[in-house]
């Protein structure tokens, strides 16, 4: 094989999905923004950084050494390779089963170890991003406290590599096992139930666990006393070895780097030759297995279903989703378990707030309500409106072609999205206040923000997903481009901030203030309807 | 919530199912569709024909408002697209070459849905739908998901969605590819019964013979132009031996590269 000529075609290929190219890319009007897409890549980059950097700073000041330390880099970096286990593996596995030039290379006389190298190779701009926005910044923060000599970073950055190849190289090993004796559909739902699962443990581990363990006791030493009682699990995980390169170039100890990178460059050539053989034995038949039709018995659905006698666009776009995301329970699991975890978000924050005031009950009990509800519907935003559009992929294009105006279209994917988010809020609200004892005018006060704030999060979800949708998704975590993740982050921020300050400072207000959040949903929510309307107009299919 | 449809008499009568003037489509530098004038005459089917690249599919695609036209006027019925677009929408259907679906709807629940959008009442959506899928041989699998069905079957549906509102206009992109030959068939039929009925087609295709057969008159296009139009005895003209697939060779040859 010429290897040479195969590396540049990917390169030229990795270069157009990055940058964008071709008429296609035009004709579809999805422009590739490589400017946004860095700004906010470094924008969130800076962020995580300056934060590890502050943790890193209090260690230091607590006494805590560079070598005790990088136990949190370990930590640091493990959830780096669990993150792309949780968030990126579909990526690859889309690279490796579904990317349009695998009929061409499968017929090439090329071997199976050397395809799957190459989609392998593929996939690494589309799941770098944890690598940038999280792995790199704690190496950044963590040797701008602890000085390293030079050295370490030509051994650090390829030892990030190596974390990148082992996750990933594992993963695409199970899933192909995987989809060897499973459905390629059933398969594909496991593995989105699996990352969503994965991001609830990784969320109730960084959430609970890692501030009592900090906070609670007072110092943040207890962290770093907390992993080091975890040694062995710790010492030979591959998050460890990397941050002992870190240690290990801090002092200046060039022979212990070099032993982790070894332990490092070891592991991930293991990974990569039994993930090669997995894929050269079954690469093959699993492709030919997702590239057939799937077995006709699986998908019979009711019978009963009648033509309307008087049509109605808002009742067939209802009929349409409800059927839709009732077949697509990844989605729907995904957005429920999402919910939960949104909507506790607050009180995880309690014990943080609580020793930072030195006094636990000192928490207001309707603002802590109203900060729960806030955070669920403005995630609600994020979670469900942001793939209201992407969600019906091309079909979008029956907008363009059916005589229906682009606002009443819109319009009733923003009812639809309304119906599956108020049941949500319903039992959250239900619940939180019921478990918090609320009187009934503290719970009308409640509703009168929690109402504007679901208004307002949901149309502007549905303008970030109409705006940066990736209408090809593979995952459910992934209706959006990386920019627009990005940008509905930062959107979901902004109103989680403003509501919450609003939520604080409306009781002081008279009692008319309340219809203030009202007329501005209103308002906000025409507008980006609008706007969301005026994107699709323009939007080429 | 109603859609919008057009006003009884809203479209000019006597106006042809299509006409296109000037219609220029540019992507970044390169122009697609460079100028191009055409109709589609009411009871006629219209043969697109071009090599690769010629510009068939963007050019359909534009008459079907899913691109936008750079230049020039795409009306249907009388309505122009661009400025009448609900009036226009309803009077055509368009079957593109990669059919657009909702992969996790049944047949039938698809065609519901597009009935419903283009406000088909089920006193006249339902026979219709039943009559299409009897004819497409969809009948057994119209309550299976369409991510079940083979590439053929979709092109099927694609056509009963398409045909489903009776449109006066009927634009295919590659209709024939991936049918069986019985299913070839069928869709000759149902082209050849909507012409008879007074209604235009338009059919883009790169299927010599298709064209012969099926076409009452034929647009030849390369790189973006048009390079001949007519019936066939017309565009033989004295070589009254020639067939379409000798004409064609012979034009797009002379515009071809050097």
């Amino acid at each position: 094989m010429n290897w040479r000529g195969v590396a540049l075609s990917r390169i030229r290929l990795a270069r157009h999905e990055l940058l964008g190219g071709g008429h296609g890319e035009r004709r579809r009007g999805t422009r590739a923004r490589p400017l946004l897409a860095a700004t906010l890549g470094l924008v969130l980059g800076t962020i995580v950084m300056l934060g590890l950097m502050v943790l890193f700073l209090q260690l230091e000041q607590d006494g805590v050494g560079a070598r005790e330390a990088s136990a949190v880099l370990a930590l640091l970096l493990t959830a780096t390779l669990v993150g792309l286990l949780a968030f990126d593996l579909h990526e690859v596995v889309s690279a490796m089963l579904l990317d349009s030039d695998l009929e061409f290379l499968r017929r090439a006389p090329i071997p199976g170890w050397a395809l799957f190298l190459i989609k392998l190779l593929d996939a690494l701009p589309r799941t770098s991003v944890l690598l940038v926005i999280l792995g790199v910044p704690a190496l950044i923060a963590y040797a701008a406290i602890f000085p390293v000599a030079w050295w370490c970073w030509l051994l650090a950055i390829p030892a990030l590599g190596m974390l990148w190849a082992i996750a990933l190289g594992l993963g695409v090993a199970v899933s192909v096992a995987l989809l060897r004796v499973v459905p390629a559909r059933t398969a594909r739902e496991v593995l989105g139930l699996l990352s969503t699962f994965t991001l609830f443990a990784l969320w109730l581990g960084n959430s609970f666990l890692l501030p009592r363990l900090a906070l609670e006791s007072g110092s943040p030493r207890a962290l770093v006393e907390a992993l080091g009682s975890s040694t062995l699990a710790m010492a030979w995980s591959p998050g460890a070895w990397a941050a002992g390169i870190m240690a290990a170039g801090s002092a200046d100890a060039p022979v212990a780097a070099l032993r982790g990178l070894a332990l490092l460059a070891a592991t991930a050539a293991a990974v990569l030759v039994a993930a090669g053989a997995v894929a050269s034995r079954n690469l093959d038949r699993v492709q030919s297995r997702i590239s057939g039709a799937p077995a006709r018995s699986a998908g019979r659905a009711d019978r009963a279903t009648r033509f309307a006698a008087r049509p109605d666009i808002l009742d067939a776009l209802l009929r349409r989703d409800l059927r839709l995301y009732l077949r697509d329970w990844t989605v729907l699991g995904d957005i429920l378990v999402a919910s939960v975890l949104w909507t506790l978000l607050p009180l995880v924050g309690l014990p943080i707030l609580s020793t930072d005031a030195g006094a636990a009950p000192g928490i207001d009990r309707t603002l802590l309500a109203r900060a729960m509800l806030l955070a669920l519907t403005v995630a609600l935003g994020y979670e469900i409106a942001t793939r209201a559009i992407p969600f019906e992929r091309g079909g979008m294009a029956w907008m363009r072609l059916a005589p229906v105006r682009e606002q009443a279209w819109v319009a009733g994917r923003g009812v639809s999205t309304l119906t599956l988010a108020l049941p949500i809020v319903a039992v959250a609200t239900v619940a939180v206040t019921a478990a918090f004892a609320l009187p009934l005018h503290a719970i009308g006060g409640t509703l009168a923000l929690v109402m504007p704030a679901l208004v307002t999060a949901l149309a502007t979800g549905m303008w970030t997903g109409a705006v940066h949708g990736n209408f090809a998704w593979t995952h459910p975590r992934a209706m959006l481009t990386l920019t627009g993740r990005a940008i509905a982050t930062l959107l979901l921020l902004v109103q989680a901030a403003g509501w919450l300050v609003t939520a604080i400072l409306i009781d002081q207000l008279p009692p008319w203030a309340y219809a203030v959040p009202f007329a501005f949903s209103i308002l906000a929510a025409a507008g980006l309807l609008a706007a969301t309307a005026q994107h699709l107009r323009r939007r080429q299919w | 919530m109603t859609p919008a449809r057009p006003a009884p008499g809203a479209a000019v009568d006597a106006a042809p199912p299509l006409r296109v003037l000037g219609l220029v489509r540019r992507y970044g530098k390169f122009t697609a569709v460079d100028g191009l004038d055409f109709e589609v005459r009411s009871g006629e089917i219209l043969g697109f024909l071009g090599p690769n690249g010629a510009g068939k599919t963007t050019t359909l695609r534009c008459c079907a408002g899913l691109l936008r036209a750079d230049q020039g006027s795409i009306e249907i019925l009388g309505a122009p697209l661009d400025r009448r677009p609900l009036v226009a929408r309803a009077a055509f259907g368009f079957v593109p070459d990669q059919p657009i679906f909702y992969e996790r709807l049944t047949g039938r629940e698809f065609l519901q849905f597009v009935a419903a959008i283009y406000d088909v009442p089920g006193a006249i959506a339902e026979p219709r739908a039943r009559e299409l899928f009897l004819r497409l041989e969809l009948d057994s699998v119209a309550d299976d998901l369409i991510e079940t069905y083979s590439h053929g079957m979709r092109q099927k549906v694609s056509v009963a969605a398409a045909m489903l509102h009776d449109p006066a206009l009927l634009m295919l992109d590659e209709p024939i590819l991936g049918l069986d030959p019985a299913g070839a068939r069928v869709l000759k039929d149902l082209l050849r019964e909507r012409a008879a009925r007074g209604l235009g087609v338009l059919v883009s295709t790169h299927l010599l013979d298709v064209a012969e057969r099926l076409c009452d008159r034929v647009v030849i296009l390369d790189h973006g132009r048009k390079l001949a139009e007519g019936t066939l005895d017309e565009l033989r003209g004295s070589k009254a031996a020639a067939t379409l697939e000798d004409v064609f060779l012979a034009l797009t040859r002379e515009t071809g590269p050097a």
